[in-house]
């Protein structure tokens, strides 16, 4: 927790089967890692957590498909990021599935205006568009429409 | 540079290896590290190249069923996790 990595956090193909006496199976709370943080084909123990609140990442990168489980089982209240890439970003269902996994945990929801301005800044800017209203309730099936991306995550 | 060490034991904290504050110029490699005895702690360390840790099999825990405590660690360069593999909790 607390970490700071200037350069890239790379964990490709990561096997993290455990879990400490928290329910983490990767705390990086408040981490701050300038470069690409590289979350994609990772095993995490069923059930264990990866906390990433108030991380600060420069590129975070994600498998296309949301992690076994959802994203509620993780912790990511608080996180920022300058660019996205993967899953959320290429998927606005997906990406208000994120944020609405998050939204009804105590002291701080999901930043949505990232990931909107992430939609925006690639020319998607009707996803960024309804994303942003649909922010109070943080619901999928508001931002859902045809050419948004897929359904089936 | 620790590529391919295998650490066994621990210490009373079970710690495998505890590098606390330490600081390091070049890059710190643990590249296919073996460790069954206890958590490796970089707590408060300062790597001023790349922490590499591809491959490391971390077997062992510490008293919090840590395998790897890095709270503060700054890593100047890239940190590779790389297919890092830790197994199931002493609980679970």
């Amino acid at each position: 927790m607390g970490a700071t990595i200037t350069g890239q956090l790379k964990l490709f193909k990561a096997e993290l089967n455990g879990k400490n006496d928290h329910g983490n199976a990767l705390a990086a709370d408040r981490i701050r890692v300038d470069g690409s943080v590289f979350l994609k084909n990772m095993q995490v123990a069923r059930g264990a957590t990866l906390a990433l609140r108030y991380a600060w990442l420069g590129n975070l990168v994600l498998d296309d498909d949301p992690p076994p489980g959802g994203w509620r089982q993780h912790n990511l209240v608080g996180l920022r990021y300058e660019q996205i890439h993967g899953g959320p970003a290429g998927n606005a269902r997906q990406g208000a599935r994120l944020l609405a996994s998050q939204a009804d945990r105590p002291r701080a929801a999901q930043p949505y205006s990232q990931l909107a301005d992430n939609y925006a800044r690639v020319g998607n800017d009707t996803a960024a568009r309804r994303l942003r209203a649909g922010a109070m309730s943080f619901s999928p099936e508001r931002i859902s429409a045809p050419g948004l991306g897929s359904s089936t995550d | 540079m620790l590529n391919g060490a295998e650490l066994n034991g621990s210490n009373n904290h079970g710690n495998a290896l505890a590098a606390d504050r330490m600081r390091v110029d070049g890059s710190a490699f643990l590249k296919e590290l073996k460790v069954t005895g206890g958590a490796i702690r970089l707590t408060n360390a300062t790597i001023k190249g790349h922490l590499d840790m591809t491959r490391a099999k971390l077997n062992g825990k510490d008293d919090s069923d840590d395998a790897l405590v890095a709270d503060r660690v700054c890593v100047n360069g890239d940190a590779l996790l790389t297919r890092i593999e830790v197994p199931q909790a002493r609980s679970d």
